[in-house]
């Protein structure tokens, strides 16, 4: 415990000792609208700098019973955001006395990350269903833009997997479909993105309501990923067996 | 839940003795990292908030209505207000809240997170590697008071900034107890090398050998 204020601006490298250094999620989230609702898959990664303080972290908040936010950025600032946006959504609810629709909750989010967009590092993606327009998925990046999407990938690790989904993507893809292709990518994501990893968690948001599974890497149906073999890399005399893996 | 007794100026120990268990109400406890008076106020004002909210409403004040006001207040101050808390507590009234035992963390940010097991501050990266290593679900109170003491006796084996002695509260569905301060051994003395640094013949196992044969065609002098 450190009773020197000036101490906790200093980070000290040495002792690993970061104190203003924000926790933040490192993320991938990949999400694909199909007929009738929503997919969503997000790795498991919480970071503070190169330490990772939760392995096994939920990144899809439930906003109502058939609306979800995927977060990325600073896990504090999302988390509150997420909060402030569910406290104003079920006061509308109330007020209204109907649910509201995915689009008027993409609408809080743009007015609260545009309005602090100078101070806020949080990215999201809004996924779910309404008995007006059915499965949408809306994805608002850092300055609180609001775009509808077919598919996206959003996070650090979504560079790596946005030409996979671009290439996996066609007109009316089934649920299941759409669950394998968003499961696909995150492993992807996930093998080749540093900060990306742990377990993969998908959802599916349809007319029902929202269901939540869990891949882990030390069970079935994590997504594998088969990368090309290494060259033997030692002197031909040292014996080496090639990877498998 | 535990905590070292180290208070730290720069690198002067500035209190040996300090409790950084924070007591917040009789079945929420509140360890803290970070800056000493803050903490002291954030913990102050939860115990002050959650008692008020036990008066208004006869009933016990719950862990995460604990966890909100922290994190709502520290967010709030965007990281400057510099708490780092591990947050627990074990639900007193069967019935009300069904839910069993609590651990969370909130950081300085505002961050939230709730776990298993976890460690926070500046000796937590050694001390989480005790956990990650030990910790298994459904272990008796001594089981887990013990590995709770000795993640942080390698929280305090492997960081500057933490040591001298721990103590532990261990909170209970009926009653809550408090152990400590307890002193390691290391902190009483200086410790004796564990090993010699010239290592004995055979120390290395030898898992594969071959013999490559060369025919020597030309020699070098090396001997200035």
């Amino acid at each position: 415990m450190d009773t020197m204020r000036k101490d906790m601006r200093e980070a000290i490298p040495a002792l690993g000792f970061y104190p203003h250094e924000n926790i933040s999620t490192g993320t991938t989230l990949i999400s694909m609208e199909f007929d009738g609702g929503v997919v969503v898959g997000t790795d498991s990664r919480t970071s503070s700098g190169s330490f990772i303080s939760s392995r096994a972290t939920n990144k899809i908040t439930p906003l109502t019973d058939n609306i979800v936010v995927c977060r990325s950025g600073s896990a504090a600032d999302t988390q509150a955001i997420a909060d402030i946006v569910k406290y104003h959504t079920e006061a509308h609810t109330v007020v209204e006395n109907k649910p509201l629709t995915v689009y008027r909750i993409t609408q809080i989010f743009r007015r609260f990350l545009y309005e602090y967009r100078d101070s806020l590092s949080a990215s999201v993606l809004v996924a779910g269903w309404d008995k007006e327009n059915g499965g949408q998925l809306y994805a608002i990046p850092l300055g609180g833009f609001v775009t509808r999407q077919r598919s996206t990938a959003s996070g650090s690790g979504s560079t790596f997997v946005q030409g996979f989904l671009d290439s996996k993507w066609k007109p009316n893809l089934t649920r299941d479909e759409c669950k394998e292709i968003v499961k696909m990518a995150v492993g992807l994501a996930v093998f080749r993105d540093g900060s990306s990893g742990g377990v993969v968690r998908l959802s599916v948001i349809d007319a029902k309501g929202t269901t939540l599974e869990l891949f882990r890497p030390d069970k079935p149906n994590f997504p594998t990923v088969k990368a090309p073999l290494p060259h033997l890399s030692l002197p031909p005399h040292i014996d080496q067996e090639p990877d498998e893996n | 839940m535990g905590a070292d007794t180290r208070a730290t100026a720069g690198n002067i120990i500035a209190d040996k003795n300090i409790v950084k268990v924070h007591k917040l109400t009789d079945s929420i406890y509140a360890c803290g990292a970070g800056t000493a008076a803050d903490l002291d106020q954030v913990t102050n004002m939860l115990a002050g908030n959650m008692r008020l909210m036990e008066l208004n409403t006869g009933r016990k004040a719950r862990v995460i209505t604990a966890l909100r006001h922290a994190k709502q207040h520290l967010f709030q101050y965007q990281g400057y207000i510099g708490a780092y808390l591990l947050i627990g507590n074990v639900v007193r009234e069967s019935g009300v809240d069904p839910t069993g035992p609590h651990l969370y963390m909130c950081s300085a940010n505002g961050t939230t997170m709730a776990f298993p097991y976890t460690s926070q501050g500046s000796g937590s990266y050694a001390a989480i590697t005790v956990l990650e290593r030990d910790y298994k679900p459904n272990m008796t109170k001594e089981e887990a008071a013990d590995l709770c003491s000795r993640a942080l006796m390698a929280g305090m084996h492997g960081d500057n900034m933490s040591g001298n002695s721990f103590r532990l509260v261990i909170i209970e569905p009926k009653q809550t107890e408090n152990r400590g301060p307890i002193v390691p051994d290391f902190c009483k003395l200086t410790e004796s090398k564990d090993l010699e640094y010239k290592f004995k013949p055979g120390s290395t196992k030898v898992l594969k050998q071959k013999t490559i044969k060369y025919e020597v065609i030309e020699s070098m002098d090396v001997s200035h």
